[in-house]
């Protein structure tokens, strides 16, 4: 079953009760198949309805800047603690403020492989369930669930979340493995190969702004894809609008996207928006020896000025 | 009837007078599309990922173009409706139903939609009985369900190696007619109502959406709305994909001399779609938006155009990247009723 242990569930009930928390926002069961849905708990009794399994793939960290100045509890996987770093680091919550249940994650179903493996479309999924923590079942066919996990968490190097008030789970030994390698070959790709490349690869976005409404570091209160004075770009979705969304949404996360991959997950077109976030990421390690979601203590780069600053762009 | 191996000659054929739409899978989704040839068809299958609103009501389109002028006043162009001879084939009762809606909107009111009307006076739409319902489906809470005939012009049901092929408008009977299909005999006649008993099986239980409008009225000021929206992301993704979503934005791009205005689609689920120039916002929170969308829905189309807002086809449940049910939505608008109701009694 995929209710949370005896002990954490009391000790959610306990910070509720005693005001610790007024709200935890966790996983339960929803009604499409191999996807939990987030919840909002606010009474103790109701801690019964969370879960914790290989279906719970949303990025909970996102919802902190709509609870600003609250107490708020939540489940964070490794990916999801460091996006709770990044918000420590630019002073958007207060960590006395937070309650952490931090769960070592081996990775969530990637609903489009699970349907990829039997040949049906991904909507068409519906007696698929998750039989366990091992494998999952539909019609009959069994699949072992560390087979169908997102790319991002079959490379992922931090499964044990950075930050927590309580753990859940074994911890996971993390693999000595390049979280970059998927990017690492645009280097050698010529100007006009990197743009056609990335006209390709965002061709299919349609401007809906999933992508930023999933991201926990998109909290701007007016995002300049809202601005109407001015007006950036029109909001009809031609190649040039996109473009231009996807590069300064891509810009604006220098040095703080801690590459949770909720964008790349939360995207109802299947653009492969990690591909770009991840080769800025990349490029920030070389330039600035940086990465987001470590320390909540560091500063990043974008806010920081050292005399050592790498500055070969200076023309 | 038809054999189903014999469709594909019958599309050929129909395709010299027709461009033909159907659904086709294109990268993984499933989508209706303009095809080529029709072995792209695909019909077997349960629902397309976006509905077909895009044949009537495209997502982006140019209402007209203006070019600068150095002496006078700028020059201002219509475009060519499009009056292409189409058939819109494979559609889902579902989604054939969803076009009344359309048609009220964009035909039924004071002024006229050009664009629509040109697309959709030119199309003739086909259905194809659903004999899988998923389980986020629930056309059947609006007293429709899944061999519904209401929208369309033919419509096609599985009879195991044929589709029966009934007729439903005169334009469907003009079209039928030409095509001089043999008779459906009683052994396929049978083995069609023994698809369409199995796919009655299939749905599962749903309240009737009749009579929700009435709850809704008096549930303006509940504190339910912040609740039911909160884990919500405000994408839009739920107003792309849904067939009766219809609102839409009107803008000028501007190029290098002139330029055009265009329409494009909008969401009520975005922070600015009701922003004001003042910068004032009278829906400032999801929760006020999630009760725009509620309503709009299920009370005021029904009580200004005597039609739902929704269909049942689930499309939003699928594709919400946090799985926001409406189904819950609706549920939790009965259960706020029946509370509000039960306090109105004991006070």
């Amino acid at each position: 079953m995929s209710a949370l242990p005896k002990a954490v569930q009391e000790t959610i009930a306990g910070w509720l009760s005693s005001g610790a928390i007024e709200v935890f926002i966790g996983y339960e069961r929803g009604s499409v198949p191999l996807r939990a849905t987030p919840v909002f708990v606010r009474r103790p009794e109701d801690v019964t309805r969370l879960i914790w399994d290989a279906s719970c793939e949303n990025n909970l960290v996102a919802f902190l800047s709509k609870l600003r100045g609250k107490k708020v509890g939540l489940m964070v996987k490794g990916c999801d603690s460091r996006a709770v770093v990044g918000l420590l680091q630019e002073g958007q919550v207060i960590r006395e403020n937070l309650r952490l249940v931090g769960v070592n994650c081996p990775g969530v179903v990637d609903p489009k492989k699970v349907a990829a493996k039997l040949a049906v479309n991904v909507d068409d999924l519906e007696d698929a369930h998750l039989n366990g923590a091992q494998t999952l079942l539909m019609g009959g066919q069994c699949m072992a669930i560390g087979e169908v996990i997102y790319d991002l968490c079959r490379d992922c190097v931090h499964h044990n979340p950075a930050l927590s008030d309580l753990q859940m789970g074994e911890a996971i030994a993390d693999p000595a493995a390049d979280p970059y390698e998927h990017v690492r070959e645009i280097e050698s790709l010529s100007t006009e190969e990197r743009w056609a490349r990335f006209e390709r690869e965002v061709q299919h976005c349609n401007l809906c702004y999933a992508c930023r409404n999933a991201c926990p570091l998109c909290y701007c209160n007016t995002c300049f894809a809202d601005r109407t004075m001015p007006r950036w770009f029109s909001q009809t979705a031609q190649p040039e609008d996109v473009q231009f969304f996807q590069t300064i949404r891509t810009f604006h996360l220098s040095g703080r996207c801690v590459g949770c991959g909720a964008c790349t997950r939360a995207c109802p077109q299947g653009v492969n928006l990690r591909s770009l976030l991840d080769k800025l990421r990349l490029d920030v390690l070389e330039l600035y020896n940086y990465e987001a979601g470590s320390d909540p203590n560091a500063r990043p780069p974008l806010t920081t000025y050292r005399e050592d600053d790498y500055n070969g762009f200076v023309i | 009837m038809i054999a189903k191996e014999r469709l594909g000659a019958m599309l050929s054929d129909l395709m010299r007078r027709y461009r033909l739409i159907a659904p086709v899978q294109h990268a993984g989704e499933l989508r209706f599309s303009e095809v080529a040839s029709p072995e792209e068809v695909v019909l077997d299958y349960r629902n397309t990922a976006k509905a077909p609103k895009a044949t009537f009501f495209p997502q982006t389109e140019c209402m007209m173009r203006f070019e600068q002028q150095l002496d006078r006043f700028n020059e201002l162009r219509g475009v060519p409706l499009d009056t292409t001879p189409t058939l819109l084939f494979g559609v889902r009762p579902c989604d054939a139903r969803s076009f009344l809606l359309l048609d009220k909107i964009f035909l039924g009111q004071q002024y006229l939609d050009p664009y629509y009307q040109a697309r959709r006076e030119n199309t003739l739409v086909v259905s194809l009985a659903c004999d899988h319902p998923r389980q986020t489906c629930f056309c059947h809470a609006f007293e429709s369900g899944p061999y519904d005939r209401t929208g369309t012009d033919i419509l096609l049901r599985d009879g195991g190696d044929v589709y029966l092929v009934e007729a439903v408008s005169e334009r469907g009977a003009e079209l039928l007619a030409g095509l001089a299909l043999p008779l459906a005999d009683g052994a396929h006649r049978v083995k069609a109502a023994e698809i369409e008993a199995q796919a009655l099986a299939r749905l599962g239980e749903v309240e009737p959406v009749k009579g929700i409008e009435a709850m809704l009225a008096l549930l303006f000021d509940s504190p339910i709305w912040a609740e039911v929206s909160e884990k919500c992301l405000a994408c839009g993704t739920c107003t792309y994909v849904c067939p009766e979503c219809h609102c839409f934005n009107i803008e000028d791009r501007l190029l290098a001399h002139g330029g055009e205005r265009v329409r494009g689609w909008d969401s009520c689920m975005y922070p600015t779609f009701t922003q004001h120039a003042s910068g004032h916002n009278p829906r400032p929170d999801q929760g006020a938006r999630w009760r725009q969308r509620t309503m709009h829905k299920f009370e005021y189309l029904p009580r200004n155009a005597a039609l739902y807002g929704c269909v049942g086809c689930g499309r939003c449940i699928l594709s919400c990247p946090v799985r926001l049910d409406i189904r819950h939505v609706l549920r939790r608008v009965r259960t706020a009723y029946a509370e509000k109701s039960a306090a109105k009694v004991t006070a």
